[in-house]
């Protein structure tokens, strides 16, 4: 007989006015793996802080272990016991392995810390999942997979029910990510059950027993394992197929930026090619070069040995020169890339700016910024305050302005990161205008998420080397074996 | 049209407040609270300008104004939020148990009101209704059963004689459909019962789709014979797998599948209901669920002709009635895909007795 962990009875949830939750249900067995997928983010904060406190809603009823701990008559406010594993860390930086597993832990009586035993205690519980962490080190130091491991050892130690891990593959590589699946099916058969929300169906089929696939605060389906197929969840996604863009100039021996036998500390002897309006991917298995690549192309690390080239030029003698051609789309770029104190033109401006002489009259330029853009941007171009719009506007004021001032290549880091299915699907559409206008992309990720839908070209890196090279061609058999 | 009545009252009551005792008693509340503010505040005054030693004295009435201001937190502001949004939801429909059980009435005059209420509601006479319902859902017309069954044995008898086996086979599976349906109609069934009256359906139905429809039962348990000795209402699976079949499969082209699954828990028994027929739209899914969710017996009434999912509402009811709120059926439909009826029910292992035992009113 399955024993269940958690149940979620018919919730509806109302925060200031918004339905957050609608008529949520949603059962987890003991030592299940219950996956998530959302197709947007409308209610996931709300149900992860449901299953974690017993706030007030509006109506139904939560059970924990078949024991009702919050309805709509009355809420608590107590916690439960669950532990959420996210981007943010909740580990206490500046405080060794061990202090965070044992000594920050509700269970921990004791008045003297003894290193030596807690690194024994450590050591045990390690010892079965063939991973090493030294005890001692700060949890500063470590790379983000060790303190999803620390987080995972903590929420064992505080004897957690339920543990719910949010969009994991979206800030730990893909060689990390299998391992992390082995630790939580570990778990499993130790009775622990996971929640395990995430963004792709393909991730979620790897690793999960049952899938609920949520919109708009509501279960719309719970998939079983028998249905864990393509063609099921083709049903509930969008249609990501694009036009495919040819190359815009003939394969070049040089092409637009060339790395020759480029070492860094992390890096080593990576040699490519890359032709004008190309898009190219590259996954780094392990998250340990981008960063470097990123330095760079910056100038803010020298190569210890090889040369780069762009446009057949030698990139480090010219580089400031040739930065001005080179653009980067950040990380979750609608909060760090926008000016929320400048208006919506004027942070469309803003690289154009760069291209434009002192006696320019920027009203007049503007203007006709207006008229090209705005049947791409719509109304919103006339925002003066852009903290109230919503993020597709805000995707498409990152993605234009780069797209106004047409660099020659553009680097996107981690494009698809934190992104609902809609957002991930007009990032398609976004990058695909970029390659209208012949516009190289280069695509940095950890992981593959869609990023396979827009590339001419994926270049998997492992250890700091360039392993393999697949074209486009090759990417259906990628997508079932990656 | 309940819940418009409902928000044109709470504006009418809303532009004349005084009426209510609630807000007279509020007003000389919150009255009481400020003029012993004021008055803390003038001793305070007094006692600094005269500099005597017994100001320390105020410390205690500070701490006596500050933990009646708790109390009044805590023993007045919180029940009455939480008895006011029960009273809400019962008038909107979501709950009658809550309401019932209310945790801090008003006043023991309000508890009497409500168990007069209670008395009056009468979940006796709404049981009757919703099983008649049922009765009907299952039968579809007003045939006489003795003269059905006896009709039945005399077509399989016929057939037999006449060495024609399906019909024969067909005729008895229809007998033992219809006997099931209207015999014995007040008690709880076990799980093999009622999966035994669904393979007896799925049977007869097959003559009509033949291999259009499969149909698949999946007990995901170790200890299978001791699931299917579990109870529930008599007729609970028949109507959902009616709906899938009907509402789900017959307008699909091609093949559909009909997947019974069943789950238990310490506490519970969840039957999945599932097909992959062409699914609901959504905004009929949201009236559906809308219904499940908001307890209303005016479809018994009703001669409405949709009535896809009053079989449902009513399985959903009866549940609810005889169990308590927390059980029920959960729909999950996607146009295209099929629908999933999920149905939660308490683990019962009893023979005897087991509706007054579990009843919550």
């Amino acid at each position: 007989m399955k024993q269940e962990i958690f149940r979620l009875e018919r919730v509806t949830q109302i925060i200031d006015g918004v339905t957050v939750l609608d008529n949520f249900s949603m059962h987890i067995f003991k030592g299940e793996i219950m996956g998530l997928l959302c197709l947007n983010d409308h209610g996931k904060e709300a149900l992860i802080k449901l299953f974690c406190q017993n706030v007030p809603i509006h109506y139904g009823h939560v059970y924990l272990e078949e024991n009702m701990v919050n309805n709509y008559e009355h809420s608590s406010m107590s916690y439960n016991p669950v532990a959420v594993i996210e981007r943010q860390s909740r580990l206490v930086e500046n405080l060794t392995v061990v202090d965070n597993i044992f000594v920050i832990s509700k269970g921990f009586k004791g008045y003297l810390i003894n290193s030596n035993f807690l690194n024994a205690k450590l050591k045990l519980l390690t010892k079965d999942l063939n991973i090493s962490i030294d005890g001692n080190e700060l949890v500063f130091n470590l790379s983000p997979f060790e303190k999803c491991v620390v987080e995972i050892l903590k929420a064992i130690v505080a004897k957690v029910k339920l543990i719910v891990i949010r969009d994991i593959s979206n800030f730990i590589s893909t060689a990390d990510l299998k391992k992390i699946h082995k630790i939580i099916r570990y778990y499993t058969k130790q009775g622990i059950s996971f929640l395990y929300i995430c963004n792709h169906h393909e991730e979620a089929f790897k690793i999960c027993d049952r899938i609920s696939i949520m919109k708009n605060g509501k279960v719309i389906k719970v998939l079983n394992k028998s249905e864990f197929r393509d063609e099921v969840i083709a049903s509930f996604s969008l249609d990501f197929s694009h036009i495919d863009f040819p190359l815009v100039s003939r394969e070049s021996e040089n092409g637009i930026l060339k790395f020759q036998n480029i070492s860094t500390d992390n890096i080593k002897n990576l040699s490519f090619t890359i032709q004008k309006g190309e898009c190219v991917v590259f996954l780094d298995m392990n998250n340990t070069v981008l960063t470097d690549f990123i330095e760079l192309i910056n100038g803010e690390i020298k190569p210890l040995s090889g040369q780069i080239f762009f446009k057949g030029v030698n990139y480090t003698k010219t580089l400031k020169h040739l930065k001005n051609n080179i653009c980067f789309i950040q990380e979750n770029p609608i909060q760090s890339m926008l000016f929320k104190e400048m208006s919506y033109i004027d942070n469309l401006c803003f690289l154009a700016n760069k291209k434009l002489s002192f006696w320019c009259p920027m009203k007049n330029i503007q203007k006709s910024v207006i008229q090209e853009y705005e049947k791409l941007i719509g109304e919103d171009i006339y925002a003066s305050d852009i903290k109230n719009l919503t993020p597709k506007s805000l995707y498409n004021l990152v993605y234009y302005r780069v797209h106004l001032y047409k660099p020659d290549i553009v680097i996107l880091i981690q494009p698809f990161s934190d992104a609902d299915m809609y957002h991930r699907h007009h990032l398609v559409q976004l990058i695909d205008q970029l390659r209208k206008k012949h516009i190289t992309v280069i695509i940095l990720a950890v992981s593959i998420s869609d990023c396979l839908v827009v590339a001419n070209r994926l270049m998997v890196i492992e250890q700091g080397r360039l392993q393999k090279q697949y074209s486009s061609e090759k990417f259906s058999y990628l997508r079932a074996n990656l | 049209m309940n819940i418009e009545n409902f928000m044109l009252r709470m504006e009418n009551r809303a532009m004349n407040k005084n009426k209510y005792l609630f807000y007279r008693a509020f007003y000389i509340i919150v009255a009481l609270i400020v003029l012993s503010a004021y008055l803390l505040i003038f001793l305070t005054v007094i006692y600094c300008n005269s500099q005597s030693i017994y100001f320390l004295l105020l410390i205690v009435p500070y701490f006596a104004y500050l933990g009646t201001l708790y109390l009044f937190y805590r023993w007045l502001f919180i029940p009455y939020k939480e008895t006011s949004k029960i009273m809400q939801l019962f008038v909107k429909g979501y709950t009658v148990q809550g309401m019932f059980e209310l945790q801090y009435p008003f006043s023991p005059e309000m508890e009497d009101v409500i168990n007069k209420v209670k008395a009056i509601y009468n979940t006796q006479e709404v049981m009757k209704a919703t099983k008649k319902q049922a009765q009907y859902l299952a039968l579809q017309n007003q045939i006489n059963p003795h003269f059905l069954y006896n009709s039945l044995e005399g077509i399989r008898g016929e057939a037999i004689l006449a060495g024609l086996d399906s019909i024969a086979e067909m005729a008895e599976a229809l007998g033992k459909f219809f006997r099931y349906a209207i015999s014995n109609y007040n008690n709880l069934v076990t799980l093999e019962d009622e999966l035994s009256n669904i393979e007896d359906y799925y049977y007869i139905q097959q003559y009509r789709f033949g291999e259009r429809l499969s149909l698949s039962i999946e007990i995901d348990s170790e200890n299978k014979d001791e699931v299917l000795k579990y109870q529930l209402p008599k007729l609970t699976l028949q109507p959902i797998v009616e709906n899938a079949i009907f509402h789900g499969i017959e307008k699909k082209m091609g093949k559909g599948h009909v997947r019974i699954k069943v789950e238990t828990t310490p506490k519970r028994l969840i039957i999945t209901v599932s097909d992959d027929g062409i699914g609901m739209k959504e905004e009929r899914l949201m009236e559906l669920n809308e219904k499940l969710n908001v307890q209303s017996f005016e479809y018994v009434k009703s001669d409405d002709e949709k009535k896809a999912g009053i079989a449902m509402i009513n399985v959903n009811n009866r549940i609810k009635l005889l169990f308590g709120e927390q059980y029920g059926i959960n729909i999950f439909s996607t146009e295209n895909v099929g629908t999933d009826v999920e149905i939660t029910l308490p683990r019962i292992f009893r023979t005897e007795g087991a509706i007054d035992e579990t009843r919550n009113f």
